[in-house]
C-alpha cells in the first residue's frame, strides 16, 4: 500500500516536472521568436524604443484620467462612456507596446527567474527597485491628491466607481512601471554576431 | 579577445555556460561584471586560467601590444 502510494507520487511528480518543462521550453521559443522579430524592427533603436515607453506611458496614463473624469462627472452616461473609451484605448495602445517591450528585454520582466540568466536577473532587480519606488510616489501623489478636498471638510462624497478605478489604475501602473522602464533602461541589441 | 581568436560565434558558449548570448556581448565590452560561478565557467569553457580571462586592471590594448 505504502508502496504504490510512493510510486504514484513519484510518476505523478515526474509528470508535473514534465509539464513545468514543456512550458518552459514554449516560453522560451516564444520568447526566441520575439527577439528574431526585434532585432530587426524599427523599435530596435534607442530612440523608437523611447518614443514606445512613451506611448505606453501615455496609454497608462489614459486610466488616470478615465478616474478623474469619473471623479467629477459619475454618476452619469458621459462619465461611464468615457471611462469605456479610455479604457478601450488604454489596453488597446497598451498591449502592443508591451509585446514590443517584452521582446525588447528579452522577457525580463515576465519570464520566470529559470528562464533569465545572472546579467538578467541583476537587471530586473535594478529596474523592479526603481519601478517600486516610482509606485510609491504615485502613491504619495495620489494621497495628497485626494486629502485636499478632504482638508476642509469631514466627509467627502465621491463616486465609487471614480475609486474603483484610482484603485484599477494604481494597480495597472504598479504592473506597467516595471516594463516601461526597463524598456527606457535597455540598450540596443548587439547584431547577431560582429564576428 | 578569446573568443573571436578562437572564431567562436557569439552564440556557441550560450548553451555551456547557460547565459544570454546578449550577456556575452555585455561582458565581452566590460558592461557587465559576472559573478565568480560564471567567471569560473568562462575560464574553463575556454580551457584557460581566470586571470586570463578576467582582471582587475584593464588588459593592454592590441594596438599597444603590437608596437
Amino acid at each position: 500500500m505504502t508502496e504504490a502510494y510512493v510510486m504514484e507520487t513519484t510518476e505523478s511528480e515526474r509528470r508535473k516536472a514534465e509539464r513545468e518543462r514543456q512550458r518552459v521550453e514554449r516560453e522560451r521559443r516564444r520568447m526566441e521568436e520575439a527577439e528574431r522579430w526585434y532585432r530587426s524592427s524599427r523599435f530596435r533603436h534607442r530612440r523608437a524604443r523611447r518614443a514606445l515607453v512613451g506611448v505606453g506611458a501615455a496609454a497608462m496614463s489614459l486610466f488616470w484620467i478615465a478616474a478623474v473624469v469619473c471623479w467629477l462627472l459619475a454618476p452619469s452616461d458621459l462619465a461611464m462612456w468615457t471611462t469605456f473609451a479610455l479604457a478601450g484605448v488604454g489596453v488597446a495602445v497598451y498591449a502592443p507596446v508591451m509585446f514590443v517591450l517584452s521582446a525588447a528585454t528579452q522577457g525580463m520582466i515576465n519570464l520566470g527567474g529559470a528562464l533569465l540568466d545572472e546579467r538578467q536577473r541583476a537587471e530586473r532587480d535594478k529596474v523592479y527597485a526603481l519601478a517600486h519606488r516610482g509606485t510609491m510616489w504615485v502613491i504619495i501623489a495620489t494621497g495628497i491628491m485626494l486629502g485636499i478636498p478632504t482638508r476642509s471638510a469631514q466627509v467627502v462624497a465621491a463616486p465609487a466607481a471614480a475609486l474603483i478605478l484610482l484603485a484599477v489604475a494604481l494597480l495597472l501602473t504598479h504592473l506597467a512601471l516595471p516594463h516601461l522602464i526597463a524598456g527606457w533602461r535597455v540598450p540596443d541589441p548587439l547584431p547577431d554576431d560582429e564576428d | 579577445m578569446l573568443r573571436a581568436e578562437r572564431g567562436i560565434s557569439r552564440k556557441e558558449p550560450v548553451a555551456a555556460l547557460g547565459v544570454h548570448y546578449q550577456t556575452i556581448g555585455y561582458l565581452e565590452r566590460g558592461e557587465y561584471g559576472p559573478s565568480l560561478h560564471l567567471a569560473l565557467r568562462i575560464a574553463e569553457y575556454f580551457e584557460v586560467p581566470l586571470e586570463a580571462v578576467f582582471s582587475l586592471k584593464p588588459f593592454p590594448r592590441l594596438w599597444s601590444e603590437t608596437k
